[in-house]
């Protein structure tokens, strides 16, 4: 009692603010890996983490003894639940096509260890729509996912099709942007004929008083002179100038030229790539280029442009598909990608392009040993990279079996976002249909 | 004493005894390291052990008839008793062939050539018929690895002949291996409109009949395709003989549920899965975990060349993620498939057996290993390009 009279605060925090306890874990690091350790979560995040913690007497614990902690991972371009295919267009967002209620989809990407995706439409040829990050938390409304932030990105995919189409699309898009910038000096000019129709209708309205006045006092001698006639034609009332319609496309697309949302473009082939150069280029987009399978081919393009970043992937083709003696139009792929922007200092991140589930085996095939670093750190200009490191502040949390950085076997075991389990192996095993 | 890795077995102690007395009988009566002899001695790399554990300071002697002499321990030998020494870098894994199991390798891309027709017990087709040694993606999938490929007709009849296994090297002759197994199937492939059975309670009939009259076809172990899991369980219900349960083939769909049937089966007990794909169905994946969890001994299908080339890797990989022992989905890329085709000559790294050899660059299961150098039958072909002079390990003298 004396304890709640003089520390209320202490005794608040002990019962209902309990601090969620990881104790004897082991975090790899770039220099090696760190043993013994004890992660204190407080409010959700990471707030110590210490070889020599003090552990709080009514903290929650979760057996993590000898399993491996790194931040949750993230998938810059995950089509997670989403419809894949179609028409699309820019007010088409991706949050109004993920189905938090998946729970078997969800759940394996969390098994996989990604807690955070960036959703990307993917429609056929042209603009897609835009896209949003989402963190695969559980909502209070049900389900898991909850919006992070609302418009990342619009989405424009030049890789779609034969040719003929992929150059159609390309006409089409510029069209689409001159049309946008067209809207706005319509909005613009309709902004300074509103002003000066609301000068001229002042006047116009003072001078009809003054000829009202006048009028008045004519009146009774111009009435028996001039009776049968109008007299002075009256001055037209100036006219309204019209307001541009609504254009929700056109309005996306003048926020992306305006450099508010950047554009993720998707080109895989060179002819591809070097459209989307001409494209960011001729508008001044802030650009990231999705798959860049064959930038090697046109890198000095690329280096052309500034501040140009990328998302790459791994894309599962058939070996026939690029056999001997055999024309393909599969975009030949760099065997050494990562390696090549590295070598141009171009930045880039890995997305799974597909659901997210197998981003960590494409992170390590994509880049070796160093997939830990990579995955976990942050160097993507134009979209904000999620990102992120163990470190004090980080609320998504991946157990591991083994060390990841160095055991191809190790695998996800616990998922902690915000001090919950919202994954653990045990469930794994009940999932799927039988 | 020898440096165990963390993932075992049941039976891997007693595997790993009977390995070493034959490595040490090897080097004993075989192979005498130190006075060394002609040939090829592969040193530096973790070698891939038969029960699936990989395990470091080991040589393979590679002798001038194509097959592995011995395995020894790396300190004992004398490199300048060989005609070639190769260098393996640090890390990297050495393990037989990966195998192409009832995919078209070999075929140029044609596996509906190979048809059973309209007889039901056709015992006397042969899927090496099928197969084009000149195919040059047998090379390209080399490359990658995958030193073997298994055809089976297709799974139109009861009994579909016989399977083939051939060595991957486009050349103007084939090497076939082993005697290859009688291609059984129970499921939707047999039905049809045109001729009996058009029904799979037909179909079962016919298999409970054939079966009652003792058919050659079923002395020895064949494979079965049951495509679905009601196949499956269907299949378990059948009267086999002790020493010829069937290597079921289960390439796709759920057979989770008749799983535990096989608990009463004479161990071990083999299938066929995947290939898996990432996106794929995640309760395919998830019946093959549990099944390995269980005791059976898996081998991942191929699916070449119409599959990724590393798609065989990837399904271990996947499966790994998912659950599944990584020495068991080792066996299940390397010594089950040897197994399963009954190219009993390969599939492990031992003496007597073909020196169809890879040298990884880390772990098989690790996707970010890549092929560094293949052996086909003692010749080696370097695959992965040295960035650099010194990283050419092979020294020839």
């Amino acid at each position: 009692m004396l304890i709640l009279l003089f520390y209320p605060g202490w005794v608040e925090g002990q019962l209902f603010q309990r601090p969620v306890v990881l104790e004897g874990v082991s975090a790899p690091t770039r220099n090696g890996t760190l043993e013994d350790l004890t992660i204190m979560i407080r409010g959700g995040r990471i707030a110590e983490i210490s070889q020599t913690a003090d552990v709080p007497l009514m903290s929650k614990k979760i057996p993590a003894q000898g399993l491996f902690a790194t931040a949750g991972l993230v998938d810059h371009a995950s089509v997670l639940t989403l419809p894949v295919g179609g028409s699309g267009e820019a007010k088409q967002w991706s949050w109004d096509g993920f189905d938090r209620f998946s729970k078997d989809d969800i759940e394996t990407v969390l098994a996989s260890g990604v807690t955070r995706v960036h959703l990307v439409p993917v429609r056929g040829s042209g603009i897609s729509g835009r896209s949003c990050w989402v963190s695969l938390e559980e909502a209070e409304g049900g389900g898991h996912g909850v919006l992070i932030e609302e418009e990342a990105a619009l989405c424009i995919n030049l890789s779609s099709g034969p040719p003929s189409a992929r150059i159609r699309a390309f006409d089409k898009i510029v069209e689409q942007f001159n049309n946008a910038r067209d809207r706005r000096e319509s909005l613009d000019s309709y902004e300074s004929d509103l002003e000066e129709y609301l000068e001229e209708l002042k006047k116009w309205v003072e001078e009809q008083a003054k000829d009202g006045e006048g009028e008045g006092e004519k009146s009774s001698d111009e009435g028996k002179k001039d009776d049968g006639n109008d007299g002075d034609e009256e001055k037209k009332a100036p006219e309204k100038p019209r307001r541009p319609d609504l254009d929700e496309d056109s309005d996306i697309l003048l926020r992306a030229l305006d450099h508010k949302i950047p554009v993720l473009i998707t080109a895989r082939r060179s002819a591809d790539l070097l459209n989307a150069c001409e494209l960011i280029h001729m508008f001044q987009l802030d650009a990231i280029i999705h798959g860049a399978d064959e930038a090697a081919l046109v890198i000095d393009e690329l280096k052309k442009l500034e501040d140009l970043s990328f998302i790459i992937d791994q894309p599962a083709t058939s070996m026939a598909a690029s056999g001997p003696g055999v024309l393909s139009t599969t975009p030949r792929r760099s065997s050494n990608l990562a390696a090549l922007l590295e070598e141009h200092e171009m930045d880039w991140v890995i997305g799974s392009g597909g659901s997210g589930e197998g981003l960590w085996r494409m992170t390590r095939k994509l880049t070796g040993e160093a997939a830990l670093s990579s995955a976990q750190s942050t160097n993507l200009r134009g979209l904000r990279s999620r990102r992120d490191s163990l470190r004090p502040g980080q609320n998504h949390i991946v157990l591991w079996s083994a060390n990841p950085a160095t055991q191809p076997a190790a695998r996800p075991v616990k998922v902690i976002i915000d001090g919950e389990v919202v994954w653990q192996e045990a469930s794994a095993a009940r999932g799927g249909r039988f | 004493m020898l440096n165990r890795s963390n993932h075992q077995n049941p039976d891997s102690g007693n595997r790993l005894f009977l390995f070493g007395l034959a490595m040490l009988f090897a080097l004993t009566l075989s192979f005498p390291a130190e006075a060394g002899g002609n040939g090829v001695a592969i040193t530096g790399a973790q070698v891939l052990l038969p029960d699936g554990n990989l395990e470091g300071d080991w040589a393979v002697i590679v002798g001038n008839d194509g097959k592995i002499q011995a395995l020894v321990p790396g300190s004992t030998v004398d490199e300048k008793a060989f005609d070639q020494v190769y260098r393996a870098p640090e890390g990297s894994v050495l393990t037989p062939g990966l195998h192409d199991l009832m995919g078209a390798l070999g075929t140029r891309g044609k596996p509906g050539s190979l048809r059973s027709g309209t007889v039901l017990v056709d015992e006397q087709l042969d899927a090496g018929s099928s197969f084009d040694s000149t195919d040059p993606w047998l090379d390209v999938a080399a490359h990658h690895g995958v030193l073997y490929t298994t055809l089976v007709a297709q799974p139109l009849g009861v009994v579909n002949g016989k399977s083939a296994t051939f060595l991957c090297h486009s050349d103007s002759s084939a090497t076939r291996l082993g005697s290859g197994k009688m291609m059984l199937a129970l499921g939707d492939s047999v039905l049809s409109a045109n001729r009996v059975p058009t029904s799979r309670t037909a179909l079962l009939s016919i298999w409970r009949e054939w079966m009652q009259t003792g058919p050659e076809a079923l002395k020895d172990p064949g494979l079965l395709y049951v495509a679905e899991g009601i196949d499956l369980r269907q299949a378990l219900a059948l009267p086999w003989s002790a020493d010829a349960i069937p290597v079921f083939i289960h390439t796709g769909g759920d057979g989770r549920s008749p799983l535990n049937l096989m608990k009463d089966l004479p161990k071990p007990v083999h299938m066929v899965v995947g290939p898996l794909l990432e996106g794929g169905s995640r309760a395919h994946l998830m019946m093959a975990v549990r099944a390995s969890k269980q005791g059976v001994e898996l081998s991942f299908a191929g699916g070449l060349p119409a599959g990724p080339a590393d798609h065989l890797r990837g399904s271990a990989a996947m499966a790994v993620s998912a659950g599944m022992d990584a020495a068991a989905a080792r066996r299940a890329l390397f010594s089950n498939p040897a197994q399963v085709s009954g190219a009993l000559e390969t599939g492990e790294v031992s003496a007597g057996k073909r020196a169809d050899l890879v040298l990884f660059s880390g772990d098989p299961l690790d996707t970010a290993s890549s092929v560094i150098h293949v052996w086909r039958g003692g010749h080696g072909t370097r695959v992965a390009e040295p960035g650099k002079v010194d990283e050419l390990e092979s020294v020839r003298k």
